[in-house]
């Protein structure tokens, strides 16, 4: 939604607008305003809409709201944060800038931050947050509530609540509405569930977001490996790094890297232009590679009126196997270890099933086609036929088998698979279509 | 695991291990089993853990399922069931069986309301189980309602407030309220909260769920009646879902359904290969008119796949963001095609350029092959400027008219495009070929 605030409103009726105004929706309007603008709506918003509203900005002009506030104020929005959020802000600025911030930050949210820095990047424990309420095994119902409602900071998640023992290791968890309509004198333990679902903080951010999907549940504990719990996974976190993720991969079939609705045409040309320029210098090498049969396509010119096609059938069943591989990795969580047979074998079969079907029919489509439209040099249509037949039978097949082992190589070695769908396979196909075409031709022909 | 329990014939063990199973991992393994199997699992099951089954496996097998129990099972299973996952699985059933079990239902029956909309309607995956509170309620008697109905609702997070005329008012957080110090009435602590209407596209609410952060979000029609919420983890299921179906249409791939034997399969996938097939017809057809260059100037076809390829590229750029701009309702589609179809220019001129210096220096040392380097680089080099321009405008034309036409975009832009770019790259290069190398 586009909005525009006349700021020249009185304080009084300026703060009446923005009450209505949602913290996302304000954020959108926040890299639109001046300096005095924005020095404005933030003396004039609640904490907590300003502490929403940061979370959504972008690393610079967090940091340019930032340099508009006092330092008490500073306090009390890192005060007011999510430690997950706070990690994330903390981890795109510069070293200089954290440890500047750092002095804002009361000790324990410092010692919070320090350790959610030290995790490493895809696991679970990268993305989970520590505002939690975890219970004793012990306490009674009425302590239960207390801690949820009255002593619980105003970011903590209260959805659920964690049960720990003595020592601290988690053993069930407790929804919130079963803890408010239980009668005083239950005991903790008859209202608690003890088959949670949950993930090691090593385990992958993949298993993390898999659990919370498949299970429907709100937030996941993250445990180390002796059972203490350690943080949350919530599902809110998990929806943004889904979509993270599936744009990603989208982009990269699409081949644009990184695309942004606000990014100009020259931003736009800076990214997409070293892809391009790829695949322009492989086709070029191609190209030279492809001279040789120079001789061929002179005496055989009906030749190139098939090649379009034969690279497009390549591709196109290359494109099919790909994504079916990509999707089965993330779905299906392969791990890099065991590669799958039954994808494989099935994959493989639907390859060259497919690869079969349209030979044939591409051989009848040729006939048909030189048949109606003789060309000068007088080749016969089955013979030119039969040679696409060959050529777009082999070529989809190499192409379907790439589809399938390139993103799969690819996780093994740790790489994204959806790299796989650059220029260089398309490349790599074409290459291989038009030497299989020409030098078949070559054969038939000369 | 499920199986040998089965074998075994061990009634308690099996009972136990039902109940205590997760139904979403009764479900995996539900499906690897064969009917007498099934069978003997249902028998053991209570309805409540049977109700959770069915609403974990795929709507097309659910409804298989349900059609196996008698009509006033199915009711009892559908009640116990989330309204929204009822009603996905009663639009898989045959009409008649749709219409017997609805019938039965009853007039008031949350299902018969959802299924009325159209699954790309928020209000298609709507549930109802939240406390409404009342604005003149003092806030004591509002707690010992949430209190009174929790047990009923999925959470209690967030308790929505709306007037005896079911008209919509705002939201309290659960804490807010219990907070609260009694005497005082709701309305005093209402809270701005996001809405959704029940007609808006469900990609829409989906997205707003996610930019607001939120848990629920209320749904409601245009007299502003509270009518239900869609929960985080719908919006989850659908994002997933339709993701996955973006990706698909964009590598022409069919829907793709799990534990499909691979001829299925392979024959889901064979009309776009064959439709990609035929429109190859019109290339050659372009190709052909230009026989005479060609048979002249054989060198050129081998550039020819650069050409096709590089616009290829660009308008699968630009089709993608077309395309995730039209499916997220983004305001500025024309700024967009503007930016789009300058970035062309763009780029077009860098390719070519590049392309016209290679393809000099290539020349220069095959030149058995030509005798006219130049000529031939500068045709390759402004083929490639005008199609890469090019591009962009015919990728976002089509999808934004197939929109227009209300026929989905996503689905049928990628053969249309393929082929007019094809054949309007051929058109530009073999054009200047004739017109700048025809003498020769």
């Amino acid at each position: 939604m586009k909005r525009t605030i006349n700021f020249k409103h009185t304080d009084e009726q300026l703060k009446k607008i923005f009450k209505p105004i949602l913290a996302y929706d304000l954020a959108l309007l926040y890299p639109n305003l001046d300096d005095d603008e924005r020095k404005r709506m933030l003396s004039l918003i609640g904490l907590d809409k300003m502490t929403d509203m940061f979370v959504e900005l972008d690393s610079d002009d967090q940091l340019d709201l930032l340099s508009h506030l006092e330092d008490q104020r500073k306090r009390s929005l890192f005060r007011n944060m999510q430690s997950d959020d706070l990690k994330e802000f903390m981890e795109d600025i510069d070293a200089t800038e954290r440890e500047h911030l750092y002095q804002h930050l009361s000790k324990v949210k410092a010692k919070t931050l320090d350790l959610l820095l030290a995790y490493e990047e895809d696991t679970a424990a990268s993305i989970m947050s520590t505002d939690f309420i975890a219970v004793r095994i012990s306490d009674t119902i009425k302590e239960a509530t207390d801690k949820v409602i009255k002593e619980s900071k105003e970011q903590d998640y209260i959805d659920t609540v964690f049960v720990l023992d003595q020592d601290d290791h988690i053993i069930g968890m407790i929804d919130l509405k079963d803890l408010i309509i239980a009668r005083s004198n239950t005991a903790l333990p008859k209202i608690m569930f003890d088959d949670f679902q949950f993930v090691y903080a090593d385990e992958s951010i993949e298993k993390a977001i898999q659990t919370v999907v498949d299970y429907d549940r709100n937030a996941i504990p993250v445990l180390d490996r002796d059972d203490h719990l350690v943080g949350i996974v919530t599902a809110d976190d998990v929806f943004d790094e889904i979509i993270e993720a599936s744009e990603s991969d989208y982009q990269k079939l699409a081949l644009i890297s990184d695309h942004e609705s606000s990014s100009s045409s020259w931003e736009r040309s800076k990214k997409r232009l070293p892809w391009l320029m790829v695949s322009v210098v492989l086709n070029l090498l191609i190209a030279s590679f492809l001279s040789i049969f120079e001789a061929t396509l002179a005496e055989v010119t009906a030749l190139v009126l098939f090649q379009p096609l034969i690279l497009g059938m390549a591709g196109n069943i290359g494109t099919q196997s790909l994504a079916v591989t990509i999707l089965g990795i993330h779905k299906n969580e392969m791990d890099s270890q065991n590669i799958p047979k039954d994808h494989v074998i099935k994959e493989l079969f639907i390859g060259l099933f497919n690869s079969v079907l349209l030979a044939l029919a591409a051989f009848v489509f040729v006939t048909t086609f030189l048949s109606f439209f003789p060309t000068q040099d007088q080749q016969l249509p089955y013979q030119l036929g039969l040679v696409v037949l060959i050529a777009v039978f082999a070529s989809m097949f190499i192409s379907a088998l790439m589809g399938v082992f390139v993103p799969m190589i690819f996780h093994r070695f740790k790489q994204d698979p959806a790299a796989a769908s650059g220029p260089i396979m398309t490349t790599i196909n074409d290459l291989v279509a038009l030497v299989i075409y020409f030098g078949i031709a070559t054969l038939a022909f000369l | 695991m499920l199986k040998q329990l089965i074998e075994q014939k061990d009634t308690q063990v099996l009972k136990a291990f039902l109940e205590d199973i997760h139904a979403h991992d009764l479900a995996e393994l539900f499906t690897d089993l064969t009917q007498e199997e099934k069978e003997t699992v249902y028998s053991y099951l209570s309805s409540e853990k049977l109700a959770e089954l069915v609403s974990y496996l795929e709507a097309e097998e659910a409804a298989d399922i349900l059609t196996e129990f008698d009509l006033d099972k199915q009711v009892e299973l559908v009640e116990m069931m989330e309204p929204d996952d009822a009603a996905d699985i009663i639009l898989e059933l045959e009409k008649d069986e749709q219409e017997e079990l609805l019938d039965k239902l009853g007039e008031d029956s949350e299902v018969k309301e959802l299924i009325h909309y159209n699954e790309d309607e928020t209000g298609s995956a709507m549930t109802n189980l939240f406390v409404v509170v009342n604005p003149e309620m003092d806030v004591k008697q509002a707690t010992k309602k949430v209190i009174k109905e929790a047990s009923d609702v999925e959470s209690i997070n967030t308790i929505f407030v709306a007037d005896e005329h079911q008209h919509y008012l705002g939201a309290i957080p659960l804490k807010a309220l219990l907070k609260a110090k009694t005497p005082l009435e709701v309305q005093a602590i209402i809270e701005d909260y996001p809405i959704a209407y029940d007609k808006d596209p469900i990609s829409k609410t989906v997205q707003a769920i996610r930019n607001y952060g939120i848990y629920e979000m209320p749904v409601i029609n245009e007299q502003h009646e509270l009518l239900g919420m869609i929960t985080l983890d719908d919006a989850l299921d659908i994002y997933q879902e339709e993701a996955q179906e973006d990706f698909e249409k964009l590598a022409a791939l069919p829907e793709t359904e799990e534990d499909m034997s691979p001829l299925k399969t392979a024959l889901h996938r064979l009309p776009w290969l064959l439709i990609l097939l035929l429109i190859s017809l019109p290339i050659a057809l372009v190709t052909r008119q230009f026989e005479h260059v060609l048979a002249a100037v054989a060198i050129l076809v081998v550039f020819q796949p650069l050409i096709l390829d590089s616009a290829g590229n660009v308008a699968t750029q630009t089709l993608a963001v077309t395309l995730q701009m039209l499916a997220s309702h983004e305001k500025g589609l024309w700024t967009n095609a503007f930016r789009e179809i300058a970035t062309g220019i763009i780029n077009g001129l860098a390719i070519g350029v590049v392309a016209f210096i290679m393809t000099n220096v290539f020349a220069f040392f095959n030149s058995s092959l030509t005798t006219e380097p130049l000529l031939i680089s500068m045709v390759v080099g402004f083929s490639l400027w005008l199609t890469v321009a090019l591009a962009p405008l015919i990728a976002f034309m089509i999808p934004v008219t197939l929109h227009a036409l209300k026929f989905d975009p996503a689905a049928a832009s990628g053969p249309f495009i393929t082929t007019l770019i094809d054949v309007a790259a051929l058109f530009i290069y073999f054009g200047l070929a004739t017109l700048m190398l025809g003498g020769i």
